[in-house]
């Protein structure tokens, strides 16, 4: 796990609440942790230190993250920095626009990715760990698939259910 | 030479006229013309007359010649052509003498020099004498005329015998060459005066010249007898009109020496004849006279002025412009029987324009007991026809509108009953026309309000809602309004206008409930998503708690846990801010007055917004009328956005943050508007104001449901909400309430009338 210690991931998330769950489920997977409320203080964060990768939330007062994105472009050494879209809003009238923008475009190509809220732990951790290029945590050990499962159950809609019996499969 | 002298010379001479034009190889009228002094003498004749003079006197004297006259030097004599041809006593007469040394270049230079020469004198006292005795003549009577006597000794005297000459009932003057009246008969002194010796235009007309032109010039010369008509002056000096009739008086040898005027006076018949001639031309009617050939052969002025001067010899051609006789045509019947026929006739103007006129025809004259004459006299009634027509045509118009329009209309007549009762009114109503006009008084249908606000005195009124009752007894709900009306200030009936509005009530209360579940549907989703972020929250709390205590992190535990609680009190407020939003659906709209709204609002917030360091400005307008409002619920709307407002400057950066709260009505718009200068709203911001559980306040502030409790209600009430905001400068939310769209009150909904 000591790809993991290396790399530092900042937070930036408006709401206390997503934001100290995120960092307490980053912090549990052994990531360095930096935290935001919004886009103005995540380029403060960044400035200060360059995070490896920024999860970031769309809809946000003061500077939200599609408006940071677009700061990030501009500058080329931030501008790689790997970014994972974490939003309840993909789909709602709030973030659908910035949402289909970003995916119009094509910003959200790997190894930029975006996961909806309600957000499982596993999976959250597994969208970061793709998108700095790690290995997944997969198949070691039955704790692991219990939580990988749990996980899909809590979300269980027909098509949860039979990714759930796949990872069973595995 | 002159006329006179002309004149003298041929009296002299003792020749007529005739006999002169003979003598001088010229023609009578030239004589005449030289004797009037119309024309000049000219030289040549001057010549031959003075010539034919100094002949014949030398018969009776010899003139001596001009040598010895004027004594001559021998010299000069021997080079003058009078010596020459030895021709003394007619030096005047040869051209090129050289009297005194001078030779003079033509006949009238010469004769100026000769006419005051010695020489010249006793031919010159010929004809003064001649002159002399014509003048002379007056007084001794016959000198100057061959025969003349008669007049005063012949007829003239036998008339005065029989006292015939003063008896006719006509002036009579004789008058000469001179245009002297030598005579004239007592009714010619009683009408113009004394005339004994007077130029004839004196008397006649008190001019001091000849007329400019004169009858007596004209039969003196052709003889031919004259009749005028001319004006004067009487002896009183009044204007009168004379019908004159010229006549010669010639001589034993045919000369005109004298002219008879006789005069009838016709004053009086002249004036009654102007009198009718202007009744005539000035008559506001068109007169004309029509012969049996339908000729007209007199028109009078104003038939001219309307037809033209000229415009067609046939009374169809002048009144219509057309080419053959009238089908009706009244001048005809008037021939056929003799009686006056009246009828109405269309024709055209000089300038094509249509000219109606009722034309009264009647016999005018009779010969044989055939009418030989129409007169037509026509009255123009153009004007009253147009007028007529307009007027029905207006009518119709509006016969036609209050028959087609689709508002309702009942009219009722000064005793109250009614008279108009329109397609549409019967259409809302459905009472049978025939059971309506006529037969029941306006008081059954009008709504109570119409009669008690025209028994106010009120002459117009205008209900948004009243209510009518139908023929099966329904009740019809109605905005209406209505007029008492008057002419001359004189109560003639009252009238009402309405519209059936149940439809349009219906579709507005569609409206607002559609918008209501628009609103109640935005909500639920809002709310699942809410709901979807709380457990999140929970859920989040909880993994915290237990990474917490698998770490042995109390801290990690304790955030965790009031991760939980955040997240449970934020359920409980979510619940309480739904149900207010979904409370009851009805409204309690009571009138109440928008100012105190606005002040209980600044009586609630002025405390707050000073304790934050706002300035805090109201512009309330008082006295705006009672509206029905639900005034709690507006309350709450105003709170929100002054909330809003004070939030926006608190997370602003303005040094000088300000609150302005006004309250003003503008053409039945009520109107509260919340100004700020805090931090205003970007692009993406505005987008999602009114969207649920939007909230730029931060977790734990507000839950985003508050403009869209607002919205809600001020969509209840048929208002509005409206915003302005600019990223860094703040902004300004409106709501406004049209009074026509502002729900019924309570009291109104029980008294609808």
């Amino acid at each position: 796990m000591d790809d993991v210690k290396k790399k530092t991931i900042l937070v930036v998330d408006d709401e206390p609440d997503i934001q100290l769950f995120l960092k307490t489920v980053l912090e549990d997977a052994g990531f360095n942790v930096m935290a935001a409320n919004n886009g103005k203080h995540a380029l403060e964060r960044i400035k200060e230190c360059k995070p490896d990768l920024i999860s970031l939330d769309l809809v946000m007062p003061k500077m939200g993250g599609v408006k940071l994105l677009s700061y990030l472009q501009k500058n080329p050494e931030w501008s790689k920095i790997p970014f994972i879209v974490v939003t309840a809003h993909a789909h709602d009238e709030l973030g659908r626009e910035d949402f289909m923008k970003l995916k119009a475009e094509k910003v959200l190509l790997s190894p930029h990715s975006y996961i909806e809220k309600p957000i499982m732990p596993s999976e959250y951790i597994e969208k970061v760990r793709e998108a700095l290029g790690l290995e997944a945590v997969g198949n070691s050990g039955t704790e692991d698939l219990k939580t990988r499962v749990r996980d899909k159950l809590k979300i269980a809609t027909k098509d949860k259910l039979q990714e759930a019996l796949k990872v069973l499969g595995e | 030479m002159d006329s006179k002298e002309f004149l003298s010379i041929r009296l002299n001479l003792k020749k007529t006229q005739k006999e002169m034009a003979e003598l001088l190889g010229t023609s009578l009228r030239s004589i005449q013309s030289f004797e009037q002094g119309w024309r000049k003498i000219p030289n040549e004749t001057e010549r031959q007359v003075l010539y034919v003079l100094v002949m014949r006197s030398t018969k009776e004297q010899s003139l001596k010649p001009c040598w010895e006259l004027e004594r001559c030097p021998q010299d000069k004599k021997e080079h003058c052509p009078a010596w020459e041809l030895d021709s003394g006593h007619l030096c005047w007469f040869i051209n090129g003498t050289i009297c005194k040394g001078r030779a003079y270049s033509d006949w009238s230079e010469k004769m100026e020099f000769c006419r005051e020469c010695q020489v010249f004198q006793p031919i010159k006292q010929l004809y003064d004498r001649a002159i002399r005795r014509d003048q002379d003549g007056l007084n001794e009577g016959q000198s100057l005329f061959y025969g003349g006597d008669e007049i005063k000794e012949g007829k003239s005297e036998k008339w005065r015998s029989f006292d015939l000459f003063d008896q006719v009932p006509t002036s009579i003057a004789i008058i000469d060459r001179k245009y002297r009246i030598v005579d004239a008969n007592k009714r010619f002194e009683d009408t113009f005066g004394a005339c004994n010796g007077k130029k004839c235009f004196e008397v006649y007309k008190g001019r001091k010249r000849r007329c400019r032109h004169c009858v007596a010039s004209e039969t003196f010369m052709d003889g031919v007898t004259r009749v005028s008509r001319e004006q004067g002056q009487d002896i009183k000096g009044n204007l009168n009109h004379y019908l004159v009739h010229t006549s010669p008086y010639r001589d034993l040898e045919g000369n005109i020496t004298h002219i008879i005027e006789m005069s009838t006076d016709i004053t009086e018949k002249v004036r009654v004849q102007n009198e009718y001639m202007t009744i005539f031309d000035n008559v506001p009617c068109y007169i004309t006279v029509i012969d049996r050939n339908f000729k007209v052969v007199k028109s009078n002025r104003q038939f001219q002025k309307t037809f033209g001067k000229d415009p067609g010899t046939h009374c169809f051609e002048s009144y219509k412009k057309q080419k053959d006789i009238c089908e009706e045509c009244p001048a005809m019947a008037v021939f056929r029987d003799g009686k006056t026929h009246n009828s109405l006739q269309e024709g055209y103007d000089k300038k094509g324009g249509k000219v109606v006129y009722m034309v009264t025809a009647t016999p005018y004259s009779k010969e044989d007991g055939q009418v030989k004459y129409v007169i037509e006299m026509a009255i123009d009634v153009t004007q009253t026809f147009l007028l007529e027509r307009h007027l029905k045509e207006a009518r119709e118009f509006h016969q036609i509108m209050i028959q087609s329009t689709l508002t309702g209309i009942i009219a009722d007549n000064k005793d109250g009953i009614i008279n108009i009762y329109n397609p549409s009114a019967k259409k809302m109503l459905n009472y049978p026309t025939n059971k309506v006009v006529n037969k029941i008084p306006g008081e059954k249908l009008y709504p109570r309000n119409f009669l008690s606000a025209i028994e106010e005195g009120d002459d117009t009124v205008s209900f948004r809602e009243g209510e009518l009752t139908d023929y099966k007894g329904n009740k019809v709900p109605i905005a209406f309004s209505g007029v008492r009306l008057k002419k001359d200030n004189e109560y003639i009936g009252k009238v009402m206008f309405f519209q059936d509005i149940s439809k349009i009530k219906q579709l507005e209360s569609e409206i607002i409930e559609a918008e209501r579940l628009a609103a109640v549907g935005q909500t639920v989703a809002g709310l699942a998503h809410g709901i979807k972020n709380v457990l999140m929250g929970l859920e989040g709390g909880m993994y915290v708690v237990n990474s917490g205590m698998n770490r042995g992190n109390n801290e990690l535990v304790k955030q965790g846990w009031d991760m939980l609680q955040n997240n449970i009190e934020k359920i409980s407020s979510f619940v309480k801010e739904f149900l207010n939003f979904a409370r009851g659906t009805t409204l309690k709209a009571e009138l109440t007055d928008p100012y105190i709204i606005a002040t209980d609002i600044v009586d609630l917030y002025k405390d707050t917004i000073a304790q934050s360091g706002i300035r805090f400005i109201t512009k309330l307008e008082e006295g705006i009328d009672k509206a029905a409002m639900d005034a709690k619920a507006i309350h709450t709307c105003i709170a929100n956005l002054i909330s809003n407002a004070i939030d926006a400057c608190l997370v602003s950066d303005n040094k000088n943050p300000t609150i302005e709260f006004s309250l003003f009505e503008k053409d039945g718009n009520i109107c509260y508007e919340v100004k700020d200068n805090g931090f205003g709203m970007d692009y993406e911001v505005k987008k999602k104001v009114f969207t649920s559980f939007f909230t730029t306040k931060g977790s734990g502030q507000g839950t985003g449901l508050g403009l869209l409790t607002t919205r809600k209600i001020v969509h209840e009430h048929g208002g509005k909400v409206s915003f302005e905001s600019t990223l860094g400068k703040g902004s300004v939310f409106r709501i406004e309430f049209l009074r026509n769209r502002l729900p019924l009150s309570s009291e109104e909904k029980n008294n609808p009338l």
